[in-house]
C-alpha cells in the first residue's frame, strides 16, 4: 500500500501573517547592497512560493513550505550592510517566517496566540543581541552574542525549574 | 511511596525544525565566512525557536480514544472519526494524519472540526469498484502551534476495514447449492435456516424477509408466522480464487484480484450468514485452503485468509491444483471459481476441475471493464478495437462454456447474473 497522507481541509489562509511576512521581507531587501529590482524580486519569489507551497495537497510540501522564504531571506542576509536597520529586518523577517509557521491554515484557529511563548522566546533573545549590538561600541560588539546566549541560558533554566519532572531521575530498581 | 513513572512518549523534530536548525547553522557559518553579522542577526530566531518549541511541549504523553466508522454506503465512502482526550485536555494544539488506500477517486480533504475537547474528522472517497481494503488508523499526535516538534498521543486507535460489494450478495443466501453426498444415508443438520427442508412454523421475527412469511398461516393465527427450514449440511460450497499472474500485467492483476477478493467476501458472508458450509482456497503456486465449516469462526478464518490473499509471483500447473484440491475437498461440492479467464493457463484450471468431479460455476471479472480506451488518434479505430476485443473475450468464455457455466462478470457492482446462474441447479453443473 502506497502512503498518501491526507491532511485537513484548508481554512481560509493566515493572510494577516503572510501580509506581515512579505512586508518585513521585501523591506529587507530594500536595505540590502542589491539594486531594488533584483532584491525585490527575490524577496517576493521567496515569500510567495512559501505560499504556493503550503497551498499545494502534498504532504512534503506543506511540510517544506517554509523553505523558499529561509532562503530568501539567508541570500539577502549575505548581501545585507552591517547596519542597524539591516540587522533589525533581518531579524524581524525571521520571526516573521515563525508567525507565518503559526498560521497554518490546516491547524485549529488561533495558532499566533499559541505560538507566543514561542515567538516570544526567539524574539527575546534577537532583541538582546540586537540592542547591545546597537547601544554597545563597535569593540564590544562579542559581548551583544554573550548577552544573547545568557538571556537563551536564563530562559532555559527557567523552563527546566517551572517542571521538576525534567529533573526527576527515573525511579530507582527495587531488590 | 513515589507515584508510578508516567508513560512520555519522544518529543520529535519535524521537517520544518530541522529545516530552521540547518538554516541558522547555515547562516552563522556564512557569517564567520563573510565576517558579516547580520546574517547572525537572521540565524538567532531561527536556532532558538525549535528549543523553545520543544520546551513548551507537554512534559508527558497525552492519552486520546477514537472512535470511527464507516457510513458510506455503496460506491461512497465515507469515514466519519471523533477524538477525545483521556483525561480530557485542551486538544487545540493536537493534529491527525490519516495514511489513506492508494485508490481515492473523488476524494475530498479530510475535514476536521476543532472543538476545545474533543474533535472530529471525515474522509469520503468513491471506491471505483468492489474492495476490501483495511484502513490504518491515524497517526494523532500533539503537535506545537508553529510545527517544529510533535509528541505522539497514545491511546485505542483501531484500524477500520472497508468492504464493498455488489448489494445481490446480501440475498445469495436463498440458493440451494449443489449436494456433496449423494441422498441415501444423507444426514441432517439440526440447524434450521431459510433453506432446505420444510421444518415446522414459528413467530416472525423484526429480521425475517416478507419471502419467508407463511400468509396463510398467519391469515389463521392473526398474527406473523414464518416458515422454518431444516438445514442440509450437505450443501457446501467452496469458494476458489486463482490468483496466478497472467498477461495482463501486475497493475491489472492486482486490480482484478481485488475485485474477486470482495466477490468472494460477500459471497462467503451470504452462504454462511445461511448456516451453509463454505471453505475458501487459493491457487497460486500453490493451493492454500481453508476447509469446509460453518459459523462465525468460519467467517473470521475465511475473513483472514481473504484479507492476506496476494497476486502469487509463480504461476502453478493447473493440474496441480485439481489434484490439490481432491485431496482436501469432496468432488462433489459445488465449486465457485473466481478467475479472469485471461491467458492459457486460467482456461486450463476449467476442464481439469471437470474432470476431477467438481460441479463448477465460474465467475469472471472482466478486465476488458477495467481497460480504458487505447488512445488511438481515430474514434472509428478505437470502436473496432474494442469491438475486436469484446470478441476475443467472447470466444474465450465460450470455449470455456464447454466445460462449466461462466458468469462474465462486466458490472463489477452487480452480480445478477452469479445469484440467478446458482438458482438454477440444472444450469449449474454445465454442459
Amino acid at each position: 500500500m502506497t502512503e498518501t497522507p491526507l491532511r485537513s481541509s484548508r481554512r481560509s489562509a493566515g493572510l494577516g501573517a503572510t501580509t506581515v511576512l512579505v512586508t518585513v521581507v521585501v523591506l529587507f531587501s530594500l536595505v540590502t547592497e542589491l539594486a531594488w529590482f533584483i532584491a525585490v524580486p527575490i524577496a517576493l519569489v521567496g515569500a510567495f512560493a512559501s505560499v504556493a507551497l503550503r497551498r499545494s495537497r502534498g504532504a512534503a510540501s506543506l511540510e517544506l513550505a517554509a523553505a523558499p522564504s529561509v532562503v530568501a531571506v539567508g541570500a539577502l542576509a549575505g548581501v545585507a550592510p552591517a547596519t542597524p536597520i539591516a540587522a533589525l529586518l533581518g531579524g524581524g523577517s525571521a520571526l516573521a517566517i515563525l508567525a507565518w509557521l503559526a498560521e497554518d491554515p490546516t491547524r485549529a484557529p488561533g495558532g499566533l496566540r499559541r505560538a507566543r511563548p514561542t515567538i516570544l522566546v526567539a524574539a527575546l533573545a534577537f532583541a538582546v543581541a540586537w540592542g547591545s549590538a546597537l547601544l554597545l561600541p563597535p569593540a564590544a560588539g562579542a559581548i551583544g552574542i554573550a548577552g544573547a546566549l545568557l538571556v537563551v541560558a536564563l530562559v532555559l533554566i527557567a523552563a527546566v525549574l517551572g517542571r521538576p519532572r525534567l529533573l526527576q531521575a527515573p525511579p530507582g530498581s527495587t531488590v | 511511596m513515589s507515584e508510578p513513572p508516567t508513560e512520555r512518549a519522544r518529543l520529535r523534530w519535524r521537517a520544518r525544525g530541522y529545516l530552521l536548525l540547518g538554516a541558522g547553522t547555515a547562516l552563522l557559518f556564512l557569517a564567520v565566512a563573510a565576517r558579516d553579522p547580520i546574517p547572525v542577526f537572521v540565524a538567532l530566531p531561527l536556532l532558538i525557536a525549535p528549543v523553545a518549541a520543544g520546551l513548551n511541549a507537554p512534559s508527558a504523553a497525552a492519552s486520546a480514544s477514537l472512535s470511527w466508522s464507516d457510513r458510506g454506503s455503496g460506491p461512497r465512502v465515507e469515514l466519519t472519526g471523533s477524538l477525545r482526550a483521556d483525561p480530557s485536555a485542551d486538544m487545540e494544539d493536537w493534529a491527525v494524519e490519516l495514511v489513506g488506500p492508494p485508490p481515492l477517486p473523488g476524494a475530498r480533504p479530510l475535514t476536521v472540526d476543532w472543538r476545545p475537547d474533543r474533535f472530529r474528522f471525515t474522509l469520503s472517497w468513491t471506491a471505483p469498484e468492489p474492495t476490501i481494503l483495511r484502513v490504518t488508523a491515524p497517526t494523532i499526535s500533539w503537535r506545537d502551534p508553529t510545527g517544529l516538534v510533535d509528541r505522539e498521543v497514545r491511546g485505542e486507535h483501531p484500524d477500520i476495514l472497508i468492504e464493498r460489494y455488489p448489494p445481490e450478495l446480501l440475498r445469495l443466501g436463498a440458493i440451494r447449492l449443489e449436494r456433496t453426498v449423494p441422498l441415501p444415508g444423507e444426514t441432517h443438520s439440526h440447524q434450521l435456516g431459510a433453506s432446505g427442508e420444510f421444518f415446522g412454523i414459528r413467530e416472525a421475527g423484526p429480521t425475517d424477509p416478507p419471502r419467508r412469511i407463511n400468509w396463510r398461516a398467519s391469515a389463521r393465527a392473526g398474527r406473523r408466522l414464518v416458515n422454518e427450514f431444516e438445514l442440509e449440511r450437505s450443501a457446501d460450497l467452496l469458494i476458489l480464487l486463482d490468483v496466478r499472474p497472467t498477461p495482463l500485467g501486475p497493475v491489472l492483476d492486482d486490480r482484478l484480484l481485488g475485485i474477486a477478493r470482495a466477490a468472494a467476501l460477500g459471497i462467503a458472508n451470504a452462504c454462511l450468514r445461511e448456516k451453509l458450509r463454505v471453505g475458501y482456497a487459493t491457487f497460486g503456486e500453490f493451493v492454500d485452503s481453508v476447509p469446509l465449516s460453518m459459523g462465525r469462526i468460519q467467517q473470521v478464518r475465511i475473513h483472514d485468509a481473504i484479507l492476506t490473499t496476494r497476486r502469487a509471483a509463480v504461476e502453478g500447473p493447473s493440474e496441480r491444483c485439481a489434484v490439490a484440491l481432491r485431496r482436501m475437498y469432496p468432488s462433489t461440492i459445488t465449486t465457485l471459481l473466481i478467475s479472469s479467464l485471461v491467458g492459457e493457463s486460467a482456461r486450463e484450471l476449467v476442464p481439469h476441475l471437470r474432470r476431477r468431479g467438481f460441479p463448477l460455476v465460474v465467475l469472471g471479472p472482466s478486465p476488458l471493464s477495467l481497460v480504458g480506451g487505447l488512445a488511438l488518434r481515430d474514434a472509428e479505430e478505437e470502436a473496432l478495437a474494442g469491438r475486436l476485443g469484446r470478441l476475443d473475450r467472447g470466444l474465450r468464455l465460450a470455449e470455456t462454456w464447454l466445460h462449466a457455466p461462466v458468469v462474465d462478470w462486466t458490472d463489477f457492482w452487480s452480480l445478477g447474473g452469479l445469484a440467478r446462474m446458482l438458482r438454477r441447479p440444472n444450469v449449474r453443473r454445465g454442459p
